[in-house]
This record gives C-alpha cells, sequence and structure tokens, in this order.
C-alpha cells in the first residue's frame, strides 16, 4: 500500500485495529477484523493491505545498521591515496605498482633500487595501523611470530618495518602462480594428483600451527601453484589484516570474490567466535571439496555472515560423491574421501581433524589404501584406541579419577555453604571418604605391580568400579555417591553416553532417597544437562536445567548465587544452540536476579562477572571473555582493597584468557599483577607457583629466556616444599628451568636440572617412562651442544635404549633423539652409522610430522649431505 | 574527551525532566561513542562486523560507573545513546558519499570493497529519510526503529528506552517496518544489476 499517502489521522484508526489483530493466528484475523470495523469499507481495505505488506516486510532491517555499515564505520575514520606513494621508498624497496587496496592498507609491488635483489615484492602497508591503532601492537607481535615460517610451500615474509611516517609494513615474496583450482583443472589433473599437492598445503598448514600462526583466510585465492608445480599459501596470519579482494597477482580476480570468501570460513569464524587451528582445517575441508567436486559442500551465495553461520550448522554437507554426473568419478569420491571431506568440514569444531596434519595423514591412509580415521569417529573408539597406544594414557586416566575424588570433598563443601545444611555436610564427608577408600581400593587391584603386569585399560578400571557398585545394594546412599563419581569420571574422559546412564539412574536414585527438591538432586539435574549439552540433546538439556532452575527459584528466590549455576548453563544451551541473543538474557536475567541492595554491591557485580567472564573463556569466546574481565575488575576495583585474593584469581584467568588472544605483552602484565597481589597474600603459595611457571614460559618462548628463569626457578622452590622433590609437579617444573638454560647457554646449569627432572621421574615413575627418556635426551643434546660428542653419543644411545621398547608412546620425541645421534655421528665423521639413524628418524617424522614437515625436511637435508 | 561533571549534571537535570539536557548529552557523548564504535569492530578475514552488545555494554559502563547513573537509569541511557548511533551512523554515510562526489583525486579503480561501502552508505540515507516520513505518520513507530536498527538494541532494551512493553515494542516493531518498507520501496532507486 502506499504509505506515502498516510496522514496520522488515518495511521491512527488503522493502528487501533492493528493492537487488536497482529497477534491473532492468521485464521481468527478476518472475523475480528469485522468485528473491530463494522462498516467502515476503508478501513477494512487498510487493514487487510497491511497485513499483507506485513509478511512483505519479514526479515527487513533484522541486522541492525552498526553490523550492516561496519565496514563503512571503520572506513570512515581513515582516508587514504594510494597512488601518492608510486614512485616512492619504503626501506630499500622502490614502489613501481598497486596491487590492491584493501580495508587496513595498501599492496604495492615494490622492487630493490639498490640492485642486491632483483626480483620484485609485494609490500603491504598497513595504513589503518598508525601508532594510535589499538590492533598495532598486535600485529607487530604477529609479524614477528611470521618471520619464523620457513616452508617451502609458504610464501615467504622477507622483511618488515615502519615507514618514516609511522606506519607499519611486510615484504612478501611476490609469488609467480596461478590459484590450484585453476591449476588442477587447466592441467586436468586426477585424483591422486590432487590429493599429493593438497597434502603439501596441508604441511605448510601444520608447520604454521606448530609456530601458533593460524591462517584465518585459507581460499583458492590464497593457495597458488607455481609453474613448476610448487604449492604456495599466501598471507598466513596476515589474512584477516587485510581485505580479501587485494592478493598478490595471479589471484583470481571474479567479481563475486567478496561474497565467496565467506564459504571457507568456519562457523565460529562467521559467527566472530575465537579461532583455532580447528578453523583452518575447516578452510582446508572446503578448499578440497571445490577442488574434487567443482562445487563447495555448501551453497552460501548472498548470504551473511550469521546466515551463513546458521546454514553450515543446520543443513548437512552435499557430500562429494553425490556431485559429479560420471559414476566412476562418484564411487572414487565415495566412503573415504566423503568421509575424510565431512569430518573437516564438521560445523562443531570439536568433531573436525585435530590438526592439518591429520586430514593430510588421513588422505595418504586412503591413498594407500589404509583404514582411515574418519570413518569411525565415535570418542569411544577414539579412546580406546589411544589406550591401547598409549598405556601413559592410563596414568593420565588415574590422576583425572583422583581429582574427582577431591572434588566429592569440595561438592560437599559448597553444598553446605549453599543450603546451610551442617547435618547433611558432616554426612557427605563421610561419604566423601567412604568413595575415596573404595576407589583406591580399586586402584590397587589395578595396579601393574599387584596385578602381575596384565595390561589394565582405564575402561576396565571403570567397567570393573561398575560391577562392584552391585555389591552395595544394601547401602543405597554410598551406591548412589559413588555413582556419581563414577559418572563425573566418564563425563572427564568425554565418554558422555556412558555418563549420561549413570546421571539418569543416580538422579532416579536421588529423588527415590532424598525426595524431588533434595540440593543434591538439583546438582545432579544441573550435571546430567551439562552432559546432555554434550551430546547434542538440547531440548532435554533445556528441559532438566530448567526444571532445576524453577526447583531452586521456588526455594530461594533470592539467591543469585544459587541460581546463577542453572542459568548459566541455559545459557550455555543457546549459546550451543547458536542463540546468543537468549545466552545474553538468560545472563541478564541472572543480574536482574541480585536484589535491590546486590545491585549498588559492586563486589556481586564483580563476582557475577568474574562468573560469567570465565563462563565465556570456557566456550572459547576468549574476546567477550576478555571485555567481562574488564568489567569484574572494574567493580571490585572500586568495592575492594585492590589487594584483596579475589585479584589473584581474576588476573590469572584473565591472563590465560589474553594469551589466547594471542597478546602477550598484555597477558604477561596480567600475570604480573597476579603474582605481585598472591605474593603479597602469602596464604596459597601453591597458586604463586601457577602464576610464576606461566609466566615463565611466557616469556621464554616470547625469546627472554633470562627474564624468565628466576620465575621457574622461584616455582621448582615452591613446588617442592609444597609437594615434595618426587612430584610430577615439581619435576616438570625443574625441566622448564633447564629449558630457559639451555636457552641462555648456561650448559652446566641445563644439563644439572635435566639430571634432577630425570632423577625425580625414575621415581615417580619408574625407569621405564618416555619422561625419563625424553630427559636423557635432553641431557645428551646439552653434552652437544657443549662440544662433548663422545659423551653426546653415549647419552643419546642410552635415551634410545630407554625409549625404543616404550614405543608408540611420543614416537615423534624419539625420532627427535635419532636425530640429534644421527647429527652427532656426522660431526664425528661417522657417515654410516649417522644414516641408519636419520632413516629411521625420517620414517617416522613422515609417519607422525608429513613428509613436509620441518623436521622431515630438515632429516632429509642432513641425508642428503651424506650423499657421497 | 569531555568533561565527566558535565555529563553527570546533564543526567541529573534530564531525570529532572529538562528536556534540552537531553540533546546537550547527545552532543556530549557524541565523540565519546564514536571511538568506543571504533573498538567495538572486529576483524575476521574479509569481513568486519560490530559487536553491538558490547558496544551498548562499555558506552553504558562508561556512563554509569563514572557518573550518578543507576541501574533503573538505564532506559535514559539507552535514548540518548539511541540518537547519538543514528547520528554517528549518517554523519558518517554522508561524508562518504560526500568523499565520492569529490571528484578524482583517487585514482585506483574502486574496487568491490568500495562499492560495498558506498551502497552501504546510501542504505543507511535512505533509510533515515524514510524514518524522517514514518516520524511524520507515528512518531513512536520511528523511535522504535532507532532503538532497534541505528542502536542495535534488543526488545528488552528498546521497551526500557522508550518505557513500553516489551509486546508493545514486538508488535510497534512489525508495524514500524511495514511502513518504512513500503516507504522504500516506492522511492528506492535500485542499482543497475550490470553495474
Amino acid at each position: 500500500m502506499d504509505f506515502h499517502k498516510f496522514d496520522t489521522r488515518r495511521w491512527r484508526k488503522l493502528d487501533i485495529i492493528l493492537d487488536q489483530v497482529l497477534e491473532l493466528p492468521a485464521s481468527e484475523r478476518s472475523p475480528r477484523i469485522h468485528e473491530l470495523c463494522g462498516d467502515d469499507t476503508d478501513l477494512i481495505e487498510d487493514v487487510i493491505a497491511f497485513l499483507n505488506d506485513t509478511a512483505r516486510a519479514d526479515g527487513f532491517l533484522e541486522k541492525p545498521a552498526g553490523e550492516n555499515a561496519a565496514h563503512l564505520i571503520e572506513q570512515s575514520s581513515r582516508n587514504w591515496d594510494p597512488a601518492s606513494r608510486l614512485g616512492g621508498m619504503i626501506g630499500p624497496y622502490r614502489l613501481v605498482g598497486i596491487l590492491g587496496e584493501g580495508g587496513m592498507g595498501i599492496v604495492y609491488v615494490g622492487e630493490r633500487d639498490d640492485g642486491q635483489y632483483n626480483k620484485s615484492v609485494a609490500i603491504k602497508l598497513m595504513l589503518a595501523l598508525g601508532a594510535d591503532s589499538p590492533l598495532r601492537p598486535r600485529f607487530l607481535a604477529e609479524r614477528q611470530m611470521l618471520a619464523k615460517l620457513d616452508h617451502p610451500s609458504t610464501a615467504r615474509l622477507l622483511d618488515g618495518g615502519i615507514t618514516d611516517d609511522g606506519y607499519p609494513y611486510i615484504v612478501m615474496e611476490l609469488v609467480d602462480g596461478v590459484s590450484i583450482l585453476e591449476y588442477c583443472d587447466k592441467r586436468d589433473l586426477g585424483l591422486n594428483a590432487r590429493l599429493l599437492l593438497f597434502e603439501g598445503i596441508c604441511a605448510a598448514v601444520e608447520d604454521a600451527h606448530r609456530h601458533l600462526i593460524l591462517h584465518c583466510d585459507l581460499k583458492p585465492a590464497n593457495i597458488l601453484v607455481t609453474p613448476e608445480g610448487q604449492p604456495k599459501l599466501l598471507d598466513f596470519g596476515i589474512g584477516r589484516w587485510l581485505d580479501p579482494e587485494e592478493d598478490g597477482p595471479g589471484a583470481d580476480r571474479k567479481p563475486s570474490r567478496g561474497i565467496m570468501t565467506l564459504a571457507y570460513a568456519s562457523p565460529e569464524q562467521l559467527r566472530g567466535e575465537p579461532m583455532t587451528t580447528a578453523s583452518d582445517v575447516f578452510a582446508l575441508g572446503v578448499v578440497l571439496h571445490e577442488l574434487l567436486t567443482g562445487t563447495r559442500p555448501w551453497d552460501l551465495e548472498d548470504l551473511g555472515p550469521s546466515e551463513s553461520a546458521t546454514k553450515v550448522t543446520e543443513t548437512p554437507a552435499r557430500r562429494p560423491s553425490t556431485i559429479p554426473t560420471d559414476p566412476r568419478r562418484r564411487s572414487r569420491l565415495k566412503g573415504d574421501v566423503d568421509a575424510i571431506i565431512l569430518k573437516a568440514v564438521a560445523p562443531d569444531p570439536r568433531q573436525r581433524y585435530g590438526s592439518a596434519h591429520e586430514l593430510a595423514e588421513d588422505l595418504r591412509r586412503h591413498r594407500g589404501q589404509l583404514p582411515v580415521e574418519a570413518v569411525e569417529s565415535s570418542p569411544i573408539y577414539r579412546f580406546r584406541k589411544l589406550i591401547a597406544r598409549n598405556r601413559a594414557a592410563t596414568l593420565g586416566v588415574v590422576l583425572i579419577m583422583m581429582s574427582v575424588i577431591a572434588g566429592v570433598a569440595g561438592t560437599a563443601w559448597q553444598a553446605r555453604v549453599a543450603s546451610h545444611e551442617r547435618d547433611a555436610a558432616r554426612l557427605e564427608a563421610q561419604r566423601a571418604g567412604a568413595v575415596s577408600e573404595f576407589l583406591t581400593d580399586l586402584f590397587r587391584s589395578s595396579d601393574p605391580n599387584e596385578n602381575k603386569g596384565a595390561d589394565v585399560t582405564a575402561r576396565e578400571i571403570l567397567d570393573r568400579s561398575l560391577e562392584k557398585l552391585d555389591d552395595l545394594d544394601d547401602q543405597p546412599e554410598l551406591q548412589v555417591a559413588l555413582q556419581r563419581t563414577l559418572a563425573d569420571v566418564y563425563s572427564q574422559l568425554s565418554l558422555y553416553n556412558e555418563a549420561r546412564k549413570l546421571y539418569e539412574d543416580v538422579l532416579a536414585t536421588e529423588i527415590r532417597l532424598y525426595g524431588p527438591e533434595h540440593y543434591l538432586v538439583t546438582d545432579s539435574q544441573i550435571n546430567l544437562g551439562i552432559t546432555y549439552v554434550e551430546l547434542s540433546r538440547y531440548d532435554e538439556a533445556e528441559a532438566i536445567l530448567q526444571k532445576c532452575y524453577d526447583i531452586r527459584k521456588n526455594q530461594e528466590p533470592q539467591n543469585s548465587e544459587w541460581l546463577t549455576v542453572p542459568l548459566r548453563s541455559l545459557a550455555r544451551v543457546a549459546d550451543h544452540r547458536g542463540d546468543e541473543q537468549r545466552a545474553i538474557l538468560l545472563f541478564e536475567e541472572a543480574f536482574a536476579l541480585l536484589t535491590p541492595e546486590a545491585r549498588t554491591d559492586k563486589d556481586a557485580l564483580g563476582r557475577a562477572y568474574n562468573n560469567y567472564a570465565s563462563a565465556l573463556s570456557g566456550v572459547g569466546r576468549f574476546a567477550a571473555a576478555d571485555s567481562a574481565f574488564a568489567n569484574a575488575e572494574m567493580y571490585w576495583l572500586e568495592a575492594l582493597d585492590p589487594d584483596h585474593s579475589y585479584f589473584g584469581s581474576l588476573y590469572s584467568n584473565w591472563a590465560l584468557t589474553v594469551s589466547e588472544l594471542g597478546d602477550f605483552p598484555r597477558a604477561e602484565e596480567l600475570h604480573l599483577k597476579a603474582l605481585a597481589i598472591k605474593r603479597k597474600l602469602k596464604h596459597n603459595k601453591i597458586q604463586i607457583g601457577v602464576s610464576l611457571i606461566n609466566l615463565g614460559n611466557l616469556m621464554v618462548v616470547d625469546g627472554r629466556p633470562s627474564e624468565g628463569l628466576p620465575l621457574l626457578l622461584e616455582a621448582v622452590e615452591i613446588n617442592r616444599e609444597a609437594f615434595g622433590d618426587n612430584h610430577f609437579y615439581t619435576a616438570a617444573a625443574v625441566m622448564n628451568v633447564g629449558l630457559a638454560e639451555m636457552a641462555l647457554g648456561n650448559f652446566d646449569a641445563a644439563e644439572k636440572n635435566y639430571r634432577e627432572g630425570e632423577r625425580a621421574f625414575r621415581e615417580i615413575f619408574g625407569g621405564e617412562h618416555a619422561a625419563v627418556a625424553i630427559a636423557h635426551t635432553r641431557l645428551g643434546q646439552a653434552a652437544r651442544q657443549r662440544g662433548n660428542l663422545d659423551r653426546a653419543e653415549q647419552i643419546l644411545r642410552e635415551a634410545i635404549a630407554i625409549h625404543r621398547p616404550l614405543l608408540p608412546s611420543q614416537k615423534h620425541r624419539f625420532a627427535e633423539c635419532l636425530m640429534e645421534l644421527g647429527e652427532v655421528l656426522i660431526e664425528q665423521g661417522k657417515p654410516g652409522p649417522a644414516e641408519a639413524h636419520l632413516d629411521e628418524a625420517m620414517g617416522i617424522f613422515v609417519e607422525t610430522k608429513g613428509p613436509g614437515s620441518k623436521e622431515a625436511r630438515k632429516t632429509r637435508d642432513l641425508l642428503a649431505g651424506l650423499a657421497p | 574527551m569531555k568533561s565527566q561533571p558535565d555529563v553527570t549534571r546533564l543526567l541529573i537535570e534530564l531525570q529532572g525532566g529538562r528536556r534540552e539536557a537531553f540533546q546537550s548529552l547527545v552532543d556530549l557523548m557524541y565523540d565519546d561513542l564514536r571511538l568506543i564504535a571504533r573498538r567495538h569492530l572486529r576483524f575476521q578475514g574479509n569481513m568486519i562486523t560490530l559487536h553491538t552488545s558490547g558496544l551498548i555494554h562499555e558506552a553504558y559502563l562508561k556512563l554509569a560507573d563514572r557518573t550518578l547513573l543507576s541501574w533503573e537509569d538505564r532506559g535514559h541511557f539507552l535514548a540518548v545513546y539511541t540518537k547519538v548511533m543514528r547520528n554517528i551512523l549518517i554523519d558518517m554515510a554522508r561524508s562518504r558519499l560526500a568523499l565520492k562526489r569529490g571528484g578524482d583525486r583517487v585514482k585506483v579503480t574502486l574496487d568491490e570493497h568500495h562499492n560495498k561501502i558506498e551502497a552501504q552508505a546510501d542504505e543507511l540515507l535512505a533509510i533515515d529519510q524514510a524514518l524522517e516520513k514514518l516520524a511524520l505518520i507515528d512518531e513512536r513507530l520511528a523511535n522504535i526503529v532507532e532503538c532497534r536498527f541505528f542502536a542495535g538494541l534488543n526488545e528488552v532494551e528498546t521497551g526500557l528506552a522508550l518505557g513500553v512493553s516489551d509486546r508493545t515494542v514486538r508488535r510497534d516493531w512489525i508495524k514500524a517496518r511495514t511502513i518504512l518498507h513500503g516507504l522504500l520501496d516506492e522511492t528506492r532507486v535500485e542499482p543497475d544489476s550490470g553495474n
């Protein structure tokens, strides 16, 4: 209808009727309209026309202006002229052409003016990152990390700096090539040739991941192949610093590219959540899909980021084998290739390959007709294989079970605080004691020494526990407490289906024993709800969590702490469903629960934000967690003494979140704050140790071992005091000290620490454990570094002898030891024996890290150097 | 940066019913919000999005914690916030298009990235103008659009800002969208698809 002719009076009449009918179901509207309008036919016509238009406007303005116009906001504060710098210099390079302009800056073609290096380069000038840009420190930090990338399939970062007028720039190898799609199609390459090329790309991505660099913008236009057939990845890590419209030459410049790039982004990336290595795996999966079938797994044409994310999450991907028309090509893709690609592009990052390397491995297995991992992917299957491969994992399970036992006592304590039931708490504590005893008994029966060496898996321990529970039929309270504990363990091991069955039983029993509103019942409802979330059974999760919330709300409507946990869990359900709006609303509800006094109570607000931040961090939303931590800090600073113990844990957790965001300088600052507070309070030395190790390792990784060393030394002292010499924590801290000393070139000190670490590991694990072999290898490395080759040879041979019978545990570490020995033998002038060791190392590196890995390449170079 | 006492005083005046304080607050918050908005841009690959709820949150805390604004006054804040956001976005769109008309000083070919930004600017201005017309028909509906679209408020926040119930917001939002869509449909010149 034509609203231009509308005046206020006509609208008023219409508006009154609309208020009465808009919320009615369509079938009831017509009679109501006639009832309300009587014989005013003009009005009836207006109402009906308006209702029709309503449907047409559906979805209009759905997204806020700011989201739609974000490019505009970003652009509006800058203004530059790309041509003005042409012919000028940046560093030693003269700018001779423009490759493109993007959201963050301009990409130029540069040539060296001094004739030293006559190849052209690509220079990316980041004009949006002037001295006042908040993003600038992060970019500079990332640039430093990028310089470490050195892989034949990665376009090299040649240089970088700051221009005279203060903008950062980077100089990249200018790649002569075409996109991988174009390369393969032009040459009409077959399936295996395409897979081989693609595996090379995976190796480059894996190499970067090992340097803690994500690509973030993988797409065919960024994957070029040179005329010699060498694949080259462009724009590592800086992908997201640049607009995709502007890549190096050879990037295909189809008009629809702006839309196309969304097609390779993972759902978490589309939703603006933090990315992980799994996000790059997703993009690789989409590229592979396109490389093999010519189409992508989802048709996202014309969709925006959030719509795309929804579509990817909610609709299944196209199976590659259903796409070709040629039946032979279909059958080549059916089965393995389908499974591999679908696993790579799973909407849930946890369901994808853990790394680009694993993806490449599976492709390699497929080419070699070996069974592929992607075909069977149930967590139980994977867990069993893990146990079978690695007995050390059994130990891990025991550690988890120990921590759960400790947790039983902790839960009891919280329950008492929450519900003021002192007597119940005493009972609970007794029960916790009984639980520990029961489990300790089980461990004894599965201890290899008492078990005559039979290999007991973690699964068997658990299954045996379940059987034993049946013996306790006459003590139902103890039985249910044990069931709950076992359910926790299953859940910790990601065996959610088992955990779910147990929690369901536990809940039923607890309701029978204690009544439907007991705090143990609501606790179990939360556990079960969270387990449902893990199983993606969101309806059931929501129902049970809602029930729990209702019960608790009825009991203590004003107790926000009591209600926050179910609310937060409900928010998590909403979050998993991608319903961010509801998640936020639920959180605000938690806020609204705060009593009027509490709302002005900055301490309570701070606590609420702190909880929120931890929850966000727990689901991987680090950027959001970052700002929530900031809010918590703000409120607490007003309410509490700045040395209050809350700040210690706040800054600690905040620092870890910020590390995840890659902002090392700020993480360091926060660790330091946490440390300062924990030191003043002195009440919990172990906490100080944790901060010291986090901070010390951060500094060593950041290339400042001399600063990290004193912190690590102090951590060793603290752990020693708290746990004694022969504890895993102490020994691990000692090894960290050794690495820092090594980085400083203090060989004596490094050796001393490695020796102490090895001694402790032997004491803890017995002689036959990979940790012992690794510590021994480090000793060999130290001997080699100080030039004592004969001694290095002897130690490394010993390390190999310790490690070999333990294989395949820590296999790649074993190969590192072989390579180290090979190098020592070369330096001693014994090429024959060196070759044998390097050959073996090579086989393991190719198997575990891929043929293009840095380790494999280094070994290959060493072997090549041996050739006469 | 504006001095905080001014903001505090104006807020108190606004709560006391002095309506002129509203526009002064809008002016005072303009620069702050512009800076905050830039901070809440998120870059992912080629995508830039605005983290709307984070922006509101920060803007609110900035005021709430340095002034006497209490949780209950959130409505006042949201109303001011909404006006400022509309002003900011429209100013940005105008200056972007002014740049385009500014002649051929920029030599590079404008690529898709630039076209996209210009299309966004065009669209914002068109909506802004249609909104003026909508205000003539029903001012409350125009306010709803300001809150939901220009400020990115959700239903609850919009209700707070305008002092109406969520349900009313929901109904009025449908009405406002319908009229605005109708107004734009007839005035908008569709861009040439071949260009």
